[in-house]
This record gives C-alpha cells, structure tokens and sequence, in this order.
C-alpha cells in the first residue's frame, strides 16, 4: 500500500538483506511485514516435504515462516519472522532449501510423499531393518529439519533476575492493559508482560489512541513494570514463572553494557491470563501455498504496516467476524472478491454483499491452484457439488479463534470445549489464576463446525504446517491405534514444533473426533509443558558461563601461589596449587622434586580448604563419641586424634582429626570435599537424633589457614618460626595441640603426618594466613624448604597407604580399608549397627591393598584387577586400582586398589587393566604401605 | 549505580544458646550490646556494635572497634573475625542487583531496614542485612569474598 501502517514510519527506511538479496522496509516493520510488502511470496520451505511456504499469520505463532539471522557466533536458526523487528542492516537467511529458496531440489521428497507419513521412522528403520537406520540416519536428518544452529561461540551476554509481585499480567492488550490498571489502582505491584514491542494487541487494530492512553497511565504508575519483548514461557509450582526478555534482538548487536536477554523468574500472588487467542486455519487440500493466510494476518499487515498482502483476495470463513474483516479489508482499499462461507446464511451477508464482494453461501475451497503461489480457488459445495473457479492470489481464512491457554495448563487447568465458539476455554484455573479478555472466550465469535473436505477431495491438506502433518496423517494414526490425543502427538509429531500447534491442535482434534466418531469435549487436550516459546539456551545458562560458571573458593595464600608458578587445579569449588613450576618444569617434574624435598629435607603444603568445624558445649566429648567408629570421649585436653566417621548404613563416611581444645572444646577436622555435607550431618543429628545433646556446632574453615610443614626439618623449621612453644619430642610428641605465636600472630599446631614425616600442622587467622605462610618459608630457607602441591601430597599418601577421597567411595567399611582396628566395640556410634552385616564382614569384600607396578608402565586408577596375562581375555575382575602415581622414593609406578580377599593377595602377580586405553600392566599385590612402614620417619 | 565496599569488622563472633535460658542469654547479649537483643532475623545496632539474631538460640555479633566477646556462660562463643568479610553495597539499584542473585524479595517493603536473611547468592552463602533504603551489607565467607565480588562486578555491568 502506498501510504498507511500504524506501527511503520515511513520517514525511516530501514535495509536488510534477505537471502542476499536488499530488502528495504521502514522503522517499524517486522522482517514479515517487509517480505510481504516486497513481494516475496515464498518465505520458507517446509520441515518434511520441502513445499514452498508463505507467511500464514503476523504474530509468534507464525509455523511456515521460520529464518536464521545474523551469522558467526550470534547466528540463530528457526525464528518467526513475524517476530522479528527490522533494523539497518539485518541479514536473515531462508532455511530448509538446496540451492534456494524457489528452485528446492529437496522438494523431490513431495514426489515420494506416501513413503514419509506419519510412523515412516518406526515402520522403516525399527525391527529387523534397525541397522539401516545407521546408514540412513545422517542424510535422512541432512535432508529433514529446519536451520542450522552456528559453531562459533556467542559472544554476548545474557542476564538472570527475579521479581516479585502481587500480579502478574501475561499479554498487553486491551483485557491485560485494563486488568493491570485495575490492579495498579489498588495499590498492587503490578508486572505486565507483553511478549511484542508495543503494548496494544488487537487494541492496535481498533483504537490506537486508547492504548496509548491506558499505556502511559501504567508507566506513570511506580509499581508497575511494564516488560516489553517479554514471553512468560513457563508457569511452575508455587506461583513462580519463567519469562525471557529481549533486550537487544531489535538492535544489530547488544550496546556494550546491556545483555541480548534477560530471563526473569517471576514470584506472582495472582496471575492474570490475558494472552489473548491466535487465529485458527482451515484444512483443505492446498492450503499450505504461499497466499492461503489467515484472515487477521491480512488485516494486520494492512491496518499495521500498511502492506497488501495480494490484489486478489478472497476470505473463507465460517463465522460472521470474517465478513467484518472482509468489509474492513475492502474498506481500506483493498481487493476483495469473495467471501466463501460453508453456512447456509449469514448474519451480515447483505453488508458484505453491498460492497461489491460476492458471498459462497455453503461453499468451502475443495483445491487451491497455483505451484509456488496461490493463483486460483476450486470452490464446492459443502453437499459435494462442484463449484466455481475464483480468481484470487490470496485466501484470507478465518476459521475461528483458539485461546493461549498453554501457561494455565502447564500450570494445572484442564481447557474445556467450547462447542459454540468451537474452541477450548482455559477451563476452572489453578488458585490465583483467572483468564481474562479473549482467551477467556471474551468476544469471540460463535462458529460452524467445518465439514471435512480432506476426505472427498484430493491433495495434501495439511493441520500442522511446521511439522509436516496431514489430515490422512490423524487418520492413519487413528487407524494404527493411536487414537488418543496424546498418542496421536506422539506419532504424527502433531504440535511437536516449535510454535507447539498454535494453530493447528484445534483442527487435529477435529479430524481426530472425526475419525474416531466421538465429540472433540470427550477428546480433551494434551497438557502443554514449558517451554511455551522456544528459550535460547544462553537466556537459561545466564551468567553462569565461562569464568562465572561456579564461584572459586581461594584461599589466603592463593595470591602467593600464582606468584610462585603454581598451576592451579579446581577441587571441589577451591583453587588449590597443583605443584609450583620451575622455568623448564612440567607437573610431573615438579611434583617429583617437591614430594623428595619433604621426605629429604622439608615441605610446606596449603591446607587451609580442609573443612574445620568448631565442636563445643558440655556435651561436646559424648557428641564426638557417638559421631566417630573410634573412642573420642578419651582424647586429652591438648592432643588429636584421626577419626573416622561412618554412614548408618556401616560404610566409612569421611576421615579427618579432632583436636581436643579445652575440656568441653574440639576443633574437627574433615576432607575438603566433604566439609559441607559432615557440618550438614552434625547439625542433623543434634537437631533431630539427639536434641538433649547440649553442643553447638559451627563451621570455622573460614576462620583458619591451614599450612602442613613436613619433612625431616619441620621441627627447626617451626622452632624457628613460633614463639611460646617447646618444640622438643617429649614436649610436643606425635598427635599433640599446641597454642603457639608466630611474631604477633596467634596460631594452633598439632603435631599430625599425612606423609609419613615429621610434620605439623599450624593454623593462622584467615586474614594472617600468608603472613604466616611466609615466616615460616623464612624460617624454612636455611633447610631448603619448599612448597608442595596435591600431586606431590597426593604421591606422598600413596606412599604410606592413607585413604582419600578414591578410596572413601561409599562402599568401603573401615575393615576394607584395613581401618578395622580402629573400631570401637566398646560403644555405639553411627553406623555400628550395620557393622556386622555378613555382607560386610564375609572375606571376599574388596580390601585395600598396595600394588607395585613390576615394569616401567603406569598403572592407573580405573584399571581392573585380573588374573590373566593375556589382555585380549583378562577374565574377571578381581578389584580396581583407585589411586596411583609415580613415586619418586620407590623409583616406580605404585598404586592403592581395592582387591576382592585384599591382602589374602599379598606377593602375587596380577594385571591392571584398562580395555580403553589397551593397558595391561603386570603388578604385584603388596601392603598399602609402601614406605618406611615401621613409622620411624614421624619421629624424625 | 551500585557501590561496592569491602570490609572487615574489627571482631565478629557467633554466639549460641538454648531457649531454656532465655532470660540469661538475653541479659548477656544485652549487656554486650548495651540494648536489648534484637528479634529473629531482625538486626540491632547501638554504637559500634551490631547483632544479628540469625536462627533460635543463634546470634551474630559484630564490633566495628576491637572487643571481648559477651561474657559466657551461658552463651557459648565462636570467634569469626577473620571468617567473614563484608561488602557494602550503596545504590539507588541496590534492589534490582540483589534481585540477580538473591531467592527472597529484597524490595524495601518486604525487606526493610534492620532485617537480616541466610541464603545463597550464586553457590556462595550469604547473611544480607539491609542497612537502609539504599543499602545493605552482605557478609561472605572469607573463601569466597573475591568470587562474590566479581559476581557482583558482573551482574552490575548489565541494565537492572
């Protein structure tokens, strides 16, 4: 049209390309409304068939019209054109077409149309053909399908947010505008969410000037927030929806400090429904040609962009609001011919008929002509009798209204039938839920129920235009018993794409009723789940990306570790050094003269992320006693001791110490993997096991760094560094607690080895723990100390047979893990029951056991344990290796595995083996320590 | 436009309780905070001195300037000086910034001046403590303060 369009400015021409090709439209325009007004009839080519495709509506539930915009890493397929505002410079691309988009030689598959109906997958490639599918699958998927997602990264970001409000109102138009404002009025936080740029809706299309009105009385209003570009696409239990704002999709890419989307988490007391209702197609055959569209497309192309959709149009209803839009359309000088009209009569036919447009009273379109637009209309009688031939390149069709009711039967609501409007209401709602405006029913019309045509007349007549699906689709499903609507979802794949059957669910449910000669209200719905609209999957993922993926826990040396060549390793959420290198060293290397320089001369290792929980109150000792397999109640005011705490059901839960502070005061020590989960299971038990326990509980990892010093030096090393403390044997003997000052700094030690040496532990205030970390490397210089990472601790343990995380793997009881001594018979505690299960004490448990590899080849965790030499029949597993390293005391490969009989298998040969990397490495079975097992080196 | 401060209170201590001994535990909470102990999950301030009533039986106690903790018995005392770290937050967006991380409703009405919350902001734990209309304090653990920081940091980049 040469002037007109409300939402357009024709001041602003705006360019794009479309396929290549220059597209011009105006400031306002969707990339729909510019193909439309550019002439472009084919917009797509179809998901199965590859049929040429025009634009069927102007909103979201656009199904034939789906395009990629942009390239590289913003590259994004399958999205509505209708939905997609103009801007300078957008580039879109068709989809679904080789070499393009009007000569598709993929439309072949048209020809062989029978071979692809409904159940083609399960028929042809299950059962006894199920290997075919194999070859066939990667063309087959090639071939079928819509766009291509991009490989490069997205480069923009998404934001994540909640809101909370006493409503929440889904849909702007004039029933969601007004119930807003009524909300508003009475003092209410208000959030109004309008999945388009324009508040208004149908409003638009009758008086613009009253939205505007209603619009900038809620924007004046403080607690309204109004959401444009928003889609409410998930309602979830307790009144909470999901919802994703645009921000930036109308822009050619997102200014630097404003994300491309936002999903918003909405908290709502009442939800208010006002979605409004999308309008519904006809099935007859032809009817997916580019210029068969639905009638209030056509007239909001018209009314709102100023865009005639053809010069020849012809309205096919069968309700009275089609000849209204029939005589708006004329009256805004467009083309009308006919209205064709399967009733015998009509309410306002004189009126259409007084503007020059020829009513078919009982007439329906048996075939539409035309190749790759619509170029004539077969009309018949709804008795079968043959009709005229129309001249006309566009079908308006206007079949009736279908409510958005997806969010309420997500939320719950069973829709009901409506058999005079011939739709499904959203039925009795959820509490705090109410449907207003059209997709309550409000003013739309009452409507005939369509005869099928599908039947008597040839050709594909199609219900879902996305996916593919055909009228002889239903019934083939109905006659291979898929008769129920879920069912028939399933196998036809019926409102399975992306716009999840906006406009064809009503009429797959009439043929469905049909076929099955029952009434559609007996049929029901399916339940729509979320997500309503398609979610970019960067919207989900938020900010939660890269870098911001997980928080990183640090702890206070974590500076002084990257200053010093540490490479870091994640563990649990913690930053933690795996080994310091040197210029020219690589992990392996600097492992190996880190774990020699503790056990040669002295180390020092970063234990601040083990979890330290303050345990006290005058029941603080019987706490301990019934928490721990070992005797805690004993423990001396200034000792430790190493604990070991089970899971009721027997199996070793975590290890760490318990340092006895005070009479009615123990500092507990658990791994850092678990420290959340033991705090958690201490709590627990106080709370609900043991509420007479008076005992307080809190977690102090924060409050502590933790530096372990070890080595043959560590006395000197510390005797140099504290103040206050008598470092001497008898003084300070293995297992003691001691306060001591480091210059000014108070710290605890205990004298506790995890590697086998003379070693302590000192704990500083968190704020003082690098302070502390450099006195005593200070003091360590003259021993050649050094710092030490978990590979080294990790081959250091290994050495001497201590547990860890891989071998604490839930199924382990403290028997298994040769632990079995340190079970307390004398008491009960958690897990003591369960204990003497003959499944947990019979002699063919897995045990641990050390093994030592017989060559040079590594013997890694994950490999089984088996007899035999030959590693293309290794037989049964006997056991699997669960930690392993190199270690540099032994000059060989070592491992700890769990072994079927354990040290029953002591000096044998067995073979490690690990199928996926072809290892088979010859072991020998020996016990778990592996060095200095008299333990002479604690002593120094 | 939100701030950002961190912070450390020169002493911050956990101090615990049973509800049998109310009265004991609410007159040496008192005398330590020279005003009567504030109610559950509602904080009190009186001159350098805060608590916070975090759970029954189970307070925090912090102290701008050096102090001793509260005299005990019966409250039971954990030192958590050097655990905590806090983040000021000032801003006329304060709101919608807390409304990227936080699971509760932080507008001032349901949040208001004096209230304090437990709950986690990305993965980390957090105690909130609204300040004023335009402020608040988050206490994090001091493991995490830098992580919580730059979330902060890059939640503020976006719009509200």
């Amino acid at each position: 049209m040469s002037a007109g369009g409300r939402l357009v400015d024709r001041a602003q021409p705006v360019h794009a390309r479309f396929d290549g090709q220059p597209l011009q439209g105006y400031a306002g325009d969707t990339l729909a409304s510019a193909l439309l007004a550019s002439g472009r009839r084919v917009v797509g080519r179809s998901f199965k068939y590859h049929r040429p495709r025009g634009l069927l509506a102007a909103g979201p539930e656009e199904p034939n019209a789906l395009v990629t915009l942009r390239d590289g890493g913003r590259r994004e397929p399958n999205i509505p054109a209708t939905t997609v505002e103009l801007f300078e410079g957008l580039v879109a691309e068709s989809q679904n077409r080789w070499p393009s988009l009007d000569h598709d030689l993929l439309a072949l598959f048209g020809l062989g149309g029978p071979l692809l109906q409904a159940g083609f997958y399960y028929k042809t490639f299950m059962g006894p053909t199920a290997k075919a599918w194999r070859l066939y699958e990667p063309w087959i998927r090639r071939a079928a399908g819509l766009g291509r997602a991009g490989r490069d990264p997205d480069p923009d970001r998404y934001d994540k947010a909640s809101l909370w409000c006493d409503v929440l109102v889904i849909g702007a138009g004039p029933a969601g505008l007004a119930a807003a404002a009524e909300a508003a009025g009475s003092g209410r936080r208000v959030v109004l969410a309008e999945q388009t740029p324009r508040l208004g809706g149908s409003g638009l299309l009758d008086d613009s000037d009253a939205v505007v009105a209603a619009e900038a009385a809620l924007a004046a209003s403080p607690d309204v927030t109004i959401l444009r570009r928003t889609t409410v696409w998930g309602a979830y239990d307790g009144m909470v929806l999901a919802a994703v704002e645009r921000l930036a999709d109308h822009l050619p890419a997102p200014p630097p400090d404003l994300p491309r989307q936002r999903l918003w988490r909405i908290h709502a007391r009442e939800v208010v429904l006002a979605t409004g209702a999308v309008e519904r197609p006809m099935v007859f055959p032809g009817n997916d040609l580019p210029g068969v569209m639905l009638a209030d497309a056509v007239l909001r192309y018209a009314l709102l962009w100023g865009v005639a959709a053809g010069r020849r149009i012809a309205v096919l209803t069968n309700h009275d609001r089609g000849h209204e839009v029939a005589r708006r359309l004329a009256g805004l000088g467009l083309q009308v011919t006919a209205v064709i009209d399967p009733r015998p009569t009509a309410a306002t036919a004189a009126e259409t008929a007084a503007l020059g447009i020829t009513v078919y009273h009982g007439h329906l379109v048996a075939a539409v002509e035309g190749r790759h637009m619509v170029r004539g209309l077969r009309l018949a009688g709804v008795d079968g009798s043959a009709g005229p031939v129309l001249d006309a390149d566009t079908l308006a069709v206007a079949g009736g209204w279908t409510p958005l009711v997806q969010l309420a039967s997500q939320a719950g609501a069973q829709p009901i039938w409506d058999e005079r409007r011939q739709t499904f209401l959203p039925g009795p709602l959820p509490t705090g839920w109410r449907a207003v405006g059209a997709c309550a029913g409000d003013g739309l019309p009452e409507v005939a129920p369509l005869p099928d045509v599908t039947r008597r007349h040839r050709g594909k007549a199609f219900v879902d235009l996305q996916n593919d699906v055909t009228a002889e689709d239903v019934r083939l499903a109905v006659r291979e018993g898929f008769g129920s609507v879920e069912h028939l979802k399933r196998y036809t794949t019926l409102g399975m794409a992306t716009d999840q059957g906006r406009t064809s669910s009503v009429n797959g449910l009439a043929l469905l009723a049909a076929a099955r000669d029952v009434p559609i209200a007996e049929l029901g719905t399916t339940r729509f789940r979320p997500p309503f609209a398609p979610v970019a999957l960067g919207a989900l993922a938020g900010r939660s990306r890269g870098a911001h993926l997980r928080p990183e826990r640090r702890t206070p040396m974590h500076d002084w570790h990257l200053a010093h060549g540490a490479e870091m390793y994640e563990t649990g959420l913690w930053l933690r050094p795996r080994a310091y290198l040197r210029p020219g060293e690589t992990v392996a290397t600097a492992y190996v003269r880190e774990a020699k320089a503790v056990r040669e001369a002295v180390g020092i290792v970063d234990v601040s992320t083990l979890g330290k929980i303050d345990v006290q109150g005058p029941d603080s000792a019987t706490f301990l006693d019934r928490l721990y397999c070992n005797a805690m109640a004993s423990l001396p005011v200034g000792k430790a001791r190493y604990g070991l705490m089970l899971r009721e059901d027997g199996m070793v839960f975590d290890d760490g110490t318990a340092w006895r502070l005070g009479p009615d005061r123990f500092l507990v020590t658990t791994t850092t993997a678990n420290a959340a989960t033991v705090l958690g299971h201490l709590e627990h038990l106080l709370a609900v096991v043991w509420p007479e326990l008076r005992v307080v509980v809190t977690s102090v990892t924060d409050q502590w760094a933790g530096m372990a010093v070890a080595g043959p030096h560590s006395r000197e090393v510390l005797a140099a560094a504290l103040d206050g403390v008598e470092m001497s044997h008898a003084a300070f003997p293995p297992m003691g607690v001691r306060e001591a000052r480091c210059g000014a700094i108070p710290v605890l030690v205990a004298r506790l080895s995890f590697s086998g040496e003379r070693a302590y532990e000192v704990y500083a205030p968190w704020t003082e723990g690098e302070a502390v970390w450099r006195r005593l490397l200070a003091a360590g210089e003259p021993f050649g100390i050094v710092a030490y990472g978990l590979e080294a601790m990790g081959a250091l343990r290994i050495e001497k047979g201590h547990v860890a995380g891989p071998e604490l793997d839930g199924r382990t009881t403290p028997a298994d893990l040769g632990l079995g001594r340190m079970v307390s018979r004398r008491k009960s505690f958690v897990g003591s029951a369960m204990l003497d299960r003959p499944g947990l004490t019979q002699a063919s448990r897995l045990q641990l056991v050390g093994l030592i590899a017989v060559d040079r080849q590594p013997v890694r965790a994950g490999a089984h344990l088996v007899e035999s030499a030959d590693r293309a029949k290794p037989g049964r597993s006997l056991g699997h290796v669960t930690s392993w390293t190199w270690s540099p005391a032994l000059g060989r490969y070592a491992a700890l595995g769990l072994l079927e009989g354990g040290l029953r298998h002591a000096g044998r040969r067995l073979w490690a083996t690990y199928p996926l990397r072809r290892e088979h490495v010859p072991v020998e079975v020996v016990h778990p320590c592996l060095y200095d097992r008299e333990g002479a080196r604690l002593d120094g | 436009m939100v701030e950002v401060v961190v912070r450390r209170p020169a002493r911050i201590f956990q101090a615990a309780g049973w509800p049998g001994e109310r009265a004991a535990l609410d007159a040496a909470l008192g005398a330590w905070l020279g005003d009567p102990p504030p109610e559950l999950g509602w904080a009190r301030s009186r001159g350098s001195r805060t608590g916070m009533a975090l759970a029954p039986g189970r307070w925090l106690l912090l102290a701008e300037t050096p102090a001793l903790p509260p005299d005990t018995p019966p409250l039971l005392v954990t030192d958590l000086s050097a655990a905590r770290v806090v983040l000021r937050l000032t801003g006329p967006d304060l709101e919608p910034l807390l409304r990227k991380g936080v699971g509760f409703d932080p507008d001032a009405r349901a949040f208001p001046p004096g209230r304090v919350a437990q709950t986690l902001i990305h993965h980390m734990p957090v105690l909130l403590h609204r300040i004023d209309a335009p402020s608040a304090d988050l206490l994090v653990p001091s493991s995490w303060a830098q992580a919580l920081r730059d979330w902060f940091d890059d939640a503020a980049a976006g719009s509200p």
